[in-house]
């Protein structure tokens, strides 16, 4: 019996020992996934912002460079020499030579397009020779072998006086703009046939860029720039779109990946951003987008051909840009004084510089993210074809020369805004409920009210998004006032209470318990059914048939279906049960001792409500109301839904918004891994979880301190 | 004895439910001096101590026949307010419930509910409650300190306090002293004794040694019944039914 008894008890110790080591580890083990979920986020984050690094590869000699062009793979560096060939250095020293046929040396001027896959060339009897410049790739068994293919497309003479400014191609034809003594033209170069556009510049050109599509120049004198809209092969003399002073000499000019904008680099350092802007009332006007610092004359600016970056070449440095950022990323380091051409790689993995003896200098870059930074993530920024700077979402386009806008402000305002139309709906609601329920209500009814609307948040939010999405949407734009009605119901009937409580207090008790309870819903039937009626002579007599169209009209307030209405109304439905259910625990936990020594007092059941069991509740009352901002805040399937997830800055009800969850839940799918979106949209989940996690916070020191307040009620 | 009569019950019963817990209680409350009622444990004295300032109501279910008279009014006819009888008829329980505020606060909240008072004219409704539950000299330094800081039987004097600022012309106490120690229970009974030479107190005891020190009249119940009614002195010295000497006497309780 006894030697039962011992070995009962040992097994219960045992049993006790691996039930508090299983649950001490499993508190441990929740603890440890929420710090690595943070630390996943933070590392995945993080690099958005990293600085970018440049690394000096190798020199290697060569002869007299004139331009020069890299291969996607960065194995060897195209050189132009003067006496009219191409070297190829590899990145052993290795050069293969190809001769430019039909080129008399000396080679005067030579130009590669942008992309590296045109070349223009001046050779020493004037005539000016357009080439394509491929390589292909074809694989040896696994060695990746580049098989150059240069091909003429025409030779035109170029007469004297001229200097190549930039050269565009597109299959076997090309442009070509050329400065003269006057003014530009550009040439206009095909198997078929060659013509030149004059264009109508005042003064000599200095500078000029295409743009990639052929379609448009720009030229800059040593003191305006003209902008060329429609480059076409028949006509013979263009007039400018807009032109605009410059207050500083340029030197140099080049278009940005997009076709937008056009960079020029001046003699004093100067670069800017110019960009085509539709002038007030009809035409265009040009207008600087930006403004970057520096010193040095600046010789060349080639674009970059993956995004808003490009590489200026000072006379004693060379730098790399990026527009949207407006930053300068970084200097070549160890750039050599003597260089005649620095051009950034096809992939923006590297850069290069040719020294007038020829000699090549490469460098790896690692640009990381250049489009985002603390500034364009939180502020404003002017981004191409924009007046103004603005946050702006949009982070995937159409075009590879589409500038993504990151701004993470209108996914947080978005957030917030349906958060707190969210709680405007559903606090007030929520909460008077939960005191109705659990102070004045009949018995019977806190039974069936507290697991009905309990089982309100088992309704999968996914239903709840698409119910409003698809039925409550168009029904309340269909019957606005009607939903303004339904709105206002709640605010209605407590005026309505307040004014009864100043009735005699015998009017009063007749009233109480079920009967009050009959009488507020016979009225809120009664007022809906009329509003109902109403409704369509309402529509006619005030708002001229579409109160939708009235608002645009005579407001200028513009409706989405889709709107924060909807959302507030939809969220507060997932957001109801949550504070209904923490709050009305919160009143149960008052003691009612504490009710009964106020009743005793004389308190009428209201005034016990007002003085004594709200303000004991109110750490629970609190934190309902925050636990109900932060499934608000987090709530990802009803906002996807609701929402319309248009990213405006609006806070008006009637327009919608984007939340950082539904951005995350719609993007991140279809976020290169690594790449900036997918980074930006990790540090949005990082900030998600900063919110709902700072909310918590403040939720659980301020019901600490509520508590303290009212520190006995605890027991 | 042609004492003035604060409460006059006539054949009142209570209900729980279906459940009597008082059969027809006809007795007279005079408005001056203590009352006691005792009885074993579930006679109903509590019910009938909570029917005269209908802190009942709130209970589900409670019901009650025949007429409870305060000053010849039925608090319970239809046109009776319960919250102003509760104003009239104050209540002190058998735990000590002071609000989780201050002293000030505590006291104040009866006159803030329902008297506009200047600041000073509260603090000396407060200072007067304090001093009728005699409770100032020991508080009046730390007004501002929580209730919930005193000792057991200063919060039941706080409570008390409390229920004296909003100037009741009666007070019940439900046990008041039950959960206190013997000093703080010795203060509670004098306190209730001086209260009764100005209000009309109505007591709920289980301790008959306390209904004989603090009482003027003891009212004897048992099984929802009342058993006998009278000076303090005759029931407990000589009783006229049976059951009360049986009790009093301590062969039951």
């Amino acid at each position: 019996m006894r030697a039962d008894t011992a070995r009962f008890r040992a097994r219960a110790r045992a049993i006790d020992r691996w039930m508090a080591g299983l649950i001490t580890g499993g508190g441990a083990a929740v603890l440890i996934a929420t710090f690595l979920l943070v630390l996943f986020l933070v590392i995945e984050s993080v690099p958005v912002l990293r600085s970018p690094r440049a690394s000096s590869e190798g020199v290697v000699p060569q002869g007299v460079p004139l331009a020069a062009a890299e291969d996607e793979y960065r194995e060897r560096v195209t050189v132009v020499g003067a006496e009219g060939s191409l070297h190829l250095v590899g990145r052993d020293g290795e050069v293969e030579v190809i001769p430019l046929e039909g080129v008399q040396p000396p080679v005067h001027q030579a130009l590669f397009s942008a992309d590296g896959r045109f070349l223009v060339a001046v050779d020493g009897v004037g005539r000016l020779h357009a080439f394509s410049w491929r390589q292909r790739v074809i694989w040896e068994g696994e060695r990746r072998v580049l098989q150059p293919r240069l091909r003429a497309i025409a030779a035109t003479a170029a007469g004297d006086g001229k200097h190549l400014l930039a050269v565009v191609g597109e299959g076997s034809s090309a442009k070509v703009l050329v400065g003269t003594e006057d003014g530009a033209s550009v040439v206009h170069l095909s198997e078929k046939s060659t013509s030149a556009t004059n264009l109508a510049v005042a003064g000599p050109a200095v500078a000029g860029a295409l743009t990639a599509s052929g379609e448009q120049a720009w030229v800059a004198t040593a003191n305006g720039l003209q902008w060329f809209q429609r480059l076409d092969p028949e006509v013979s003399l263009l007039e400018p779109t807009a032109s605009v002073p410059l207050s500083f000499r340029p030197t140099t000019a080049a278009v940005l990946l997009g076709d937008v904008t056009l960079v020029l680099g001046g003699e004093s350092g100067e670069v800017e951003a110019w960009q085509a802007l539709p002038a007030a009332g009809a035409g265009w006007r040009l207008d600087q987008a930006a403004q970057f610092h520096g010193s040095g004359r600046v010789i060349a600016v080639t674009p970059s051909q993956r995004e808003k970056s490009f590489l200026v070449q000072r006379i004693t440095a060379a730098e790399i840009l990026h527009l949207t950022s407006r930053r300068t990323l970084l200097a070549l380091p160890g750039y050599p004084a003597d260089a005649v051409v620095a051009r950034l790689s096809p992939r923006l993995d590297g850069a290069f510089a040719v020294t007038a003896k020829g000699a090549v200098h490469r460098w790896s870059l690692q640009l990381h993210h250049p489009e985002a930074s603390l500034a364009t993530l939180f502020l404003p920024v002017r981004y191409e074809g924009y007046e103004r700077a603005h946050v702006v979402w949009q982070s995937s386009g159409g075009s590879a020369g589409f500038e993504p806008k990151l701004s993470l402000l209108p996914l947080i305002v978005g957030t917030l805004k349906g958060a707190l139309y969210a709680l405007l709906f559903s606090a007030p609601l929520a909460l008077a409920g939960a005191l109705y329920v659990n102070q004045f209500a009949p018995r019977g009814l806190r039974e069936v009210v507290k697991p009905v609307i309990e089982l309100m948040a088992a309704v999968p939010s996914v239903v709840v998004g698409f119910l409003a999405a698809l039925f409550l949407a168009p029904l309340v734009r269909e019957h606005l006032l009607i939903s303004a009605g339904v709105l206002l119901a709640a605010p209605s009937v407590a005026a309505v209470a307040v004014v009864w409580s100043l009735a005699p207090a015998r009017w009063q008790r007749r009233l109480s318990g079920a009967r009050e309870l009959v009488v507020v819903l016979g009225m809120l039937v009664v007022a809906g059914t009329v509003l109902i009626v109403l409704e369509p002579h309402l529509h006619q007599a005030w708002f001229g048939g579409d109160v939708v169209h009235w608002l645009y009209q005579r407001l200028g307030v513009t409706y989405d279906q889709r709107n924060a209405m909807v959302v507030g109304f939809a969220l507060g439905f997932a957001v109801i049960p949550i504070i209904f259910t923490i709050a009305e625990d919160a009143l149960s936990n008052v003691p009612p001792s504490l009710v009964a020594a106020s009743l005793a007092l004389g308190a009428t059941p209201w005034e016990a409500a007002r003085t004594v069991v709200i303000p004991a509740a109110s750490p629970g009352l609190f934190a309902a109301v925050m636990l109900g901002l932060g499934r608000a805040v987090g709530e990802t399937m009803i906002v996807l839904m609701a929402t319309g997830n248009t990213p405006l800055m609006s806070l008006s009800p009637f327009n919608g918004m984007r939340t950082m969850a539904a951005t995350i839940a719609v993007e991140l799918p279809e976020a290169p891994y690594g790449g900036t979106l997918y980074r930006v949209l990790i540090l949005t989940a990082l900030l998600l979880f900063c919110f709902t996690f700072a909310i918590n916070m403040v939720a659980a020191a301020v019901a600490e301190r509520l508590r303290k307040r009212f520190g006995r009620l605890a027991a | 004895m042609s004492e003035e009569v604060r409460f006059r019950l006539q054949q009142v019963s209570c209900f729980y439910g279906g459940t009597r817990a008082l059969h027809e209680v006809t007795m007279d409350i005079p408005a001056r001096g203590v009352t006691a009622f005792i009885g074993p444990s579930g006679c109903g004295k509590s019910t009938l101590l909570r029917s005269l300032n209908r802190m009942n109501d709130v209970v589900p279910g409670f019901a009650l026949t025949g007429r409870v008279l305060l000053d010849g009014q039925d608090i319970y006819s239809s046109r009776a307010d319960p919250v102003a009888l509760r104003r009239r008829v104050g209540m002190v329980f058998q735990r000590s419930n002071p609000f989780p505020s201050s002293i000030f606060d505590n006291v104040a909240y009866g006159p803030r509910l329902h008297e506009r008072l200047s600041p000073a004219q509260l603090a000396l409704r407060v200072e007067e409650a304090l001093r009728a539950a005699a409770l100032w000299d020991e508080v009046k330094d730390r007004l501002n300190l929580q209730a919930s800081m005193l000792s057991g039987g200063q919060q039941q004097r706080l409570c008390i306090a409390r229920a004296l600022a909003v100037r009741p012309e009666a007070l019940l106490f439900d046990e008041p002293a039950s959960a206190l120690d013997p000093l703080s229970t010795a203060r509670v009974e004098e306190l209730v004794l001086e209260l009764g030479r100005s209000l009309t107190v109505v007591i709920v005891t289980h301790n008959l040694q306390q209904a004989t020190r603090v009482a003027d009249r003891t009212a004897f119940f048992l099984l929802g019944r009342l058993v006998e009614y009278g000076p303090t002195v005759e029931l407990f010295t000589t009783p006229k039914d049976s059951q009360t000497e049986a009790y009093v006497s301590g062969r039951f309780g």
